[in-house]
């Protein structure tokens, strides 16, 4: 029987370093939830839904509506820090 | 360097599609020596990288590149155009994370413009966009395997394509000599004459054009203008880029009636502008988002082209009847632009 020897295709990677899960906080007293709003039609609407609905559970201050200029580009760094100083909570997702 | 793998010779066609490394249709099983041999021919060493894909911190060596380009069943001599069109795949203004992801299904369409493409094997004239010529169903053919294997652009991964279209196996138009006066696409983008350049564009299928029994430019280009402003595409009134493939008779009638390339294309940009009542009319609501806003210009109308430059013309296809093709790109320029890069010669490296 022959054999043939191929090369694999795909990207390789090293070995995953394990990760593990951050540890979970206790509700800050009061809490600032941001969303980001990717841009695309009812998004914005959907993820404050969210946010909101948060609030009937958490001591939720406020609620921040940050909106990226395209759906398609991620936040950058210095967008990434300014939120994470501003909010106790960000909520990022998908709307299509 | 890639692994090797050593397999049963007659399970070598199983393996590959058990593992999902094909498009659905069988490969050539990329041994190290065929590997070696596209390399070789480029003048490329195997670790290094061809482009990235910062999203995704995923980048594409030369290796993976040559490795899934003899999948495709690409000769040696086309490898060193695999690798302008995948250098360009990954400028950043292209956008690929979002080209080869989006729920809109994008082709990785390749333009080649040179002065002997068909020295080096690649179809200009019948079927332009049809089956039957290795080159430019294997180059196509490459792109997307690169973007499957290798940026994990699958189904069960990070495609994410509704409905998708055949131009995503394998999908290249190469230009055939302009007429007397006009210049080639290349030389549009600001490339010389003997350069060979690739342009990729994440686009939609081609849109066949038929004008068969109007010999009047206004009348051929009037239908250009009713293929390009279909409210059922999505770019239209949002700002997309557009190739327009010219085939024999549309670019006759065009040429020998005086119109430059840069007036088809100013022509075009102006009268594919649309009010927001015509999309209305067809059912399209008017997005007000951020990325997206729809609120009409002064002259009450919306842009379906934002700029002449929008519009690339290339010419191919071989005499008949009337026909040329509309090959929308997939989403408005805020999210991908069509990149445009050289391609070098055997030996010379990466572009």
């Amino acid at each position: 029987m022959s054999t043939i020897d191929i090369l694999n295709p795909e990207y390789e990677t090293e070995r995953p370093v394990e990760v593990h899960m951050t540890a979970r906080l206790a509700p800050v007293e009061p809490m600032v939830v941001t969303v980001i709003d990717n841009s695309k039609p009812h998004a914005k609407e959907l993820l404050t839904y969210i946010a909101e609905g948060l609030g009937e559970r958490f001591p939720v201050a406020d609620v921040i509506v940050h909106s990226k200029s395209i759906a398609s580009k991620p936040i950058d760094a210095d967008e990434a820090e300014m939120l994470a100083a501003r909010s106790h909570l960000v909520i990022s997702g998908l709307g299509d | 360097m890639a692994e090797s793998l050593t397999f049963t010779e007659s399970d070598v066609q199983e393996e590959f599609f058990t593992r999902g490394w094909t498009d659905g249709l069988p490969v050539v099983p990329p041994t190290p020596e065929r590997v070696d041999a596209m390399l070789a021919f480029a003048g490329v060493n195997a670790e290094e990288v061809v482009g990235t894909v910062p999203e995704r911190s995923r980048d594409i060596t030369a290796e993976k590149a040559a490795i899934n380009a003899v999948m495709a069943g690409c000769e040696t001599q086309h490898f060193p155009v695999v690798l302008a069109a995948l250098t360009a795949m990954c400028d950043p203004a292209f956008g690929c994370h979002t080209a080869v992801t989006s729920t809109g299904g994008s082709a990785l369409c390749v333009a080649v413009s040179g002065p002997d493409l068909e020295a080096l094997g690649f179809n200009t004239t019948r079927n332009a966009l049809g089956p039957g010529y290795r080159a430019n169903a294997t180059v196509g053919r490459t792109m997307r395997l690169v973007a499957m294997n290798v940026l994990g652009a699958r189904s069960d991964k990070l495609d994410g394509s509704s409905i998708g279209h055949p131009g995503k196996y394998t999908m290249l138009i190469a230009e055939e000599k302009p007429p007397e006066g006009w210049d080639p696409l290349r030389v549009d983008l600001g490339y010389d004459e003997t350069d060979t350049t690739v342009t990729v564009l994440a686009t939609e299928g081609p849109h066949q054009v038929s004008n068969q029994l109007n010999a009047t430019p206004e009348g051929v280009l009037a239908t250009f203008v009713a293929a390009m402003t279909n409210p059922a595409t999505y770019g239209v009134g949002k700002g997309h880029q557009v190739l327009l493939v010219l085939g024999y008779e549309h670019r006759r009638i065009l040429v020998e009636n005086g119109w430059t390339r840069q007036a088809i294309r100013e022509h075009l940009a102006e009268e594919t502008r649309v009010t927001p009542a015509y999309l209305e009319a067809a059912g399209i609501v008017m997005e007000h988002t951020k990325q997206n806003d729809m609120t009409p210009d002064a002259d009450g109308k919306l842009a379906t082209v934002r700029s002449p430059d929008d519009i690339f013309l290339i010419t191919a296809g071989s005499a008949g009847a009337g026909w040329s093709a509309y090959i929308p790109t997939w989403a408005p320029t805020v999210h991908s632009v069509a990149a445009t890069k050289k391609v070098q010669p055997p030996s010379g490296g990466l572009p």
